[in-house]
């Protein structure tokens, strides 16, 4: 079985996005957006509310398309990027263990990745719960063990503070930080201020389009 | 091919904790079958000739049923994002998917029919074609109903939609099934329609997972 092994320890990987614009419906979100990081680095997304945070991230990985410009994420192999949105994809019927372990299954790690990613966000005391007994900073953090696992060097996070207590936005922090210490990319939408210090800052407010409605070609 | 059990697997799981849609749907099946019998009367031959349609007929409307569950859950709780954006093809996620509902919905179907087929004074000879053709008719029905489900996700009137995108194509594996029950009973060879609905599954199997991938891309 060959099979390319995105882990961290070998990581190269680079995203870069040229002259990128999007649209949702006959509006146009952002546009001119350049961004480009690589082993190490990490990128901080802010701006208003409706900039368009959430849809560069999931252009950055594929959930949607771009409407000009290019993204491109390298190596281009299907398990580079990790992407954790502001729903966690738990299923509530199943504990948490579970939840993760279908995961691992999914991205083909290890079940040791599994406990390792409990341990690290500090789950064991909740592993054997069902995901909908969980509060919502718990969820949360059963969610983000989620990128754990994945073994993919970048990690795309929409809001990953929400719901989180102080002491977990620092464990957070830390494991973001080792991620990047790891030559993994971290790029993240957030409102919260953390100590997570990204090398690079994007602010949305800067590729806002100067004429929002895209006007139709006449039928 | 590890990433495609694990899902089947935790589909399998999640169907088995709730059992919502797999209730539903055999419950439908079962009360809608014995509702013929006091609908039609018991005048001798009439239910025995309209049997194998009875099955069928109801067996596609409890089939879709369930079919709306296919992926809004996962639509729903965001995981359906993850599992687009994960190193799992889209194809082979639809593939995983609709043998997970098979085996969860499809395979209730097949147990019950041949024991409903009692109600309808069907004659033990077409106990076997009932199965067979069940068996190789039910798996197309979760394809072609993806293509469906994947269509209509997140579209407002999608209880009403669905039907009407998905049952026209259920009409040549009901044609089909209810003939080769029928050959059966009345002792024709059936292999021959067994052999055209195995050909449906063949040409339902690559195509609709392909299909129903494209729609929820498109969808997102």
């Amino acid at each position: 079985m060959v099979r390319l092994m995105t882990g961290e320890a070998n990581s190269s990987a680079t995203v870069t996005a040229r002259d990128l614009a999007a649209r949702r419906g006959d509006r146009l979100v952002f546009e001119g957006l350049n961004l480009s990081a690589g082993p190490g680095e990490a990128i901080t997304v802010t701006g208003p509310n409706g900039s368009g945070k959430s849809t560069l991230l999931r252009i950055i990985v594929g959930l949607l398309p771009s409407f000009k410009g290019t993204c491109q994420i390298s190596p281009n192999s299907p398990g580079t990027a990790c992407f954790a949105g502001h729903l966690d994809g738990l299923k509530s019927s199943l504990t948490v263990d579970e939840n993760l372990t279908f995961w691992a299954g999914l991205y083909g790690g290890a079940r040791v990745a599994v406990d390792a990613a409990i341990d690290r966000l500090a789950l064991n005391s909740v592993a054997d719960m069902p995901a909908d007994m969980l509060s919502a900073g718990w969820r949360r953090r059963a969610g983000l063990a989620r990128l754990l696992i994945s073994r993919s060097p970048l990690w795309v996070l929409d809001e990953p503070f929400t719901a989180l207590d102080s002491e977990n936005v620092a464990r957070l922090d830390s494991v973001l930080e080792d991620h990047c210490a790891g030559g993994g990319i971290v790029i993240l939408a957030t409102h919260q201020t953390s100590s997570f210090s990204a090398q690079h800052s994007l602010d949305m407010r800067s590729y806002t389009p100067a004429a929002p409605l895209i006007a139709e070609a006449a039928w | 091919m590890s990433a495609f059990l694990a899902l089947v697997k935790r589909d399998v799981r999640l169907s088995v904790r709730q059992r919502a849609d797999t209730v539903m749907v055999a419950g439908f099946f079962a009360i809608t079958v014995i509702l013929f019998p006091f609908g039609v009367g018991p005048e001798p031959g009439v239910l025995e000739r309209i049997g194998a349609g009875v099955l069928w007929v109801t067996a596609l409307l409890a089939a879709l049923l369930s079919l709306d569950h296919i992926f809004a859950d996962d639509a729903q709780d965001g995981a359906l994002d993850l599992l687009l954006s994960s190193p799992m093809s889209a194809t082979a996620l639809v593939a995983a998917k609709v043998l997970a509902h098979w085996l969860t919905t499809g395979v209730p179907l097949i147990v019950l029919a041949p024991i409903l087929g009692v109600t309808l004074q069907m004659p033990s000879t077409s106990v076997m074609p009932v199965i067979i053709a069940l068996t190789l008719g039910t798996p197309t029905l979760s394809l072609i109903g993806a293509i469906g489900a994947a269509l209509t996700l997140g579209a407002r009137r999608r209880g009403v939609l669905l039907p009407i995108i998905v049952l026209p194509l259920y009409i040549p594996v009901l044609i089909f099934g209810v003939g080769a029950v029928d050959a059966a009973v009345m002792g024709f060879n059936a292999e021959r329609l067994y052999i055209v609905l195995a050909g449906l599954l063949l040409i339902a199997a690559p195509l609709c997972p392909w299909a129903a991938a494209a729609a929820l891309k498109a969808g997102r």
